[in-house]
């Protein structure tokens, strides 16, 4: 994991991230992220979203299924492969 | 009748009397205090956006070489800029792409490149006067190194924008975002309550000379921004419904931070750059307290299908922006999810640094030098038939 590489480790329970698409979880920079959203708008399986009532970007790499529209959409880069 | 002037409010900013509060604070004050309290209550209003502004650029200055050049042709870091003026000026559009690095980087970046202090890559070339000899020219520049180096966005802050979605059966990639299939998602660029035009619905406190907060720094509204359209449909409120009016914005990069100044890159579109901006709204009145204490569930914008390719795109329905910000809206009998672009965070930080401003006394109100037209409708394009085309 890349330095400034928020991870917070927290598994849903019913939620297999490596099953879902055969992909690791992204890995998402927050040292980058401004908190946009646009990430949110494709996410399927709940793992970013925009909190509230900071209205900043919340991280649940448990849940997410390794699809990878949001490494596409985020128009800062701060979305990236996680570990293989 | 009760009014204060602008005089009046800067003294007691200078004095650190003066009461500054945001676009999202008051509307709780007005609705605790009505509008007849709060409005003398409260001195300034500050509102803000940060957003992708497509419509952003810089004109730079880099000095003359020896012998002197008349640039006719000019790149930072392979990015093209606009030389067509003085000799070693040019605009660097936000939107450009780099030759050799395509969309994922172009003058936004640039941009922010330079407001980090990194070394930018200026090749310039020239066919030669007999007043500026040189034809060629490459220098690793900063921003510390340019005579002049100022943001002019022809066209920020729009007074609000419609939504998007997408009814067919193919992902889109816009300036909107990743638009998924079959509605799959609606996205939605506006700080609502907190974005500024929103607050002055009217125009009477923004205007040319307004000094502003832009890109973490300090600018002014230059103009009437491109597409201006105060003639927009409006709610009984006064609040338009979709794209209204817009300011041109100026100011020195040098004093701005990437932290408000962001290049960024939409897939499918290109570069753009997130523009920082804070407007400060006197409280002058009643009247304009009541503008100011606009709430989410008074704005409304409409849905558009942008995978209709014309320029009057369908609307799929009309929803208030308290219904985008609860992460879910209905059209037509279906439930879509929303996203936003403009970052509320970013936009809350930038209304409370502009308010710290204020309340330090390092940053006094304007009054503006000439007002926004209040009417004025958008053309558009007549395109010639392509047979027609020599």
């Amino acid at each position: 994991m890349n330095a400034g590489t928020m991870a917070l480790g927290i598994t849903v329970a019913g939620v297999d991230a490596e099953r879902a698409c055969g992909n690791k979880p992204v890995s998402v920079d927050m040292t980058q992220c401004v908190h946009c959203g646009l990430c949110t708008g494709v996410c399927v399986s709940g793992a970013l979203r925009i909190d509230s009532p900071t209205w900043e970007l919340a991280y649940l790499p448990g849940r997410c299924n390794g699809c990878r529209r949001c490494l596409e959409t985020c128009p800062l880069g701060a979305i990236s492969n996680g570990r293989s | 009748m009760f009014c204060r002037t602008y005089e009046e409010i800067n003294e007691r900013l200078k004095a650190g009397v003066a009461v500054v509060v945001t676009a999202e604070e008051i509307v709780d004050i007005a609705r605790e205090l009505g509008v007849r309290q709060a409005a003398r209550k409260v001195d300034v209003v500050t509102t803000a956006t940060f957003a992708p502004m497509c419509s952003s650029g810089a004109f730079l200055n880099f000095g003359h070489s020896d012998p002197p050049i008349r640039m006719s042709r000019v790149l930072l870091n392979d990015v093209p800029a606009y030389a067509g003026i003085a000799a070693v000026d040019c605009y660097l559009g936000a939107t450009e792409q780099s030759l050799d690095r395509g969309p994922a980087y172009g003058g936004a970046h640039v941009i922010q490149d330079l407001v980090d202090g990194k070394v930018i890559r200026l090749v310039a070339e020239s066919a030669g006067t007999d007043c500026y000899p040189e034809r060629s020219v490459a220098a690793g520049i900063q921003l510390a190194d340019l005579n002049q180096a100022y943001l002019y966005n022809p066209r920020n802050c729009y007074q609000n924008y419609p939504a998007a979605a997408n009814t067919s059966g193919r992902t889109l990639r816009t300036y909107m975002g990743t638009l998924e299939p079959g509605l799959g998602n609606v996205t939605y660029c506006s700080a609502g309550e907190l974005s500024p035009l929103l607050n002055d619905p009217y125009y009477r406190t923004t205007g040319l000379g307004t000094r502003v907060f832009l890109g973490g720094g300090v600018g002014y509204v230059a103009w009437e921004g491109t597409q201006h359209n105060p003639s927009q449909a409006r709610t009984h409120d006064g609040v338009p419904i979709g794209g209204a009016g817009t300011l041109a914005l100026v100011g020195d990069l040098r004093g701005m931070s990437s932290r408000f100044l962001r290049a960024a890159h939409f897939t499918g579109y290109g570069p753009t750059l997130f523009v920082g901006v804070g407007v400060p709204v006197p409280i002058l009145d009643e009247e304009m307290l009541e503008c100011v204490s606009i709430s989410n569930d008074r704005i409304f914008t409409d849905v558009y299908d942008y995978s209709v390719p014309a320029r009057s795109r369908p609307s799929l329905g009309r929803v208030s922006y308290r219904q985008l910000r609860s992460g879910a809206v209905t059209l037509q009998g279906r439930t879509v999810k929303t996203a936003p672009i403009s970052s509320l965070a970013k936009a809350r930080e930038i209304a409370g640094a502009l308010k710290q401003w204020l309340v330090s006394g390092e940053f006094l109100l304007t009054r503006p030098v000439q007002p926004l037209p209040a009417e004025r409708n958008v053309k558009s394009l007549v395109a010639a038939r392509k047979e027609c085309v020599r």
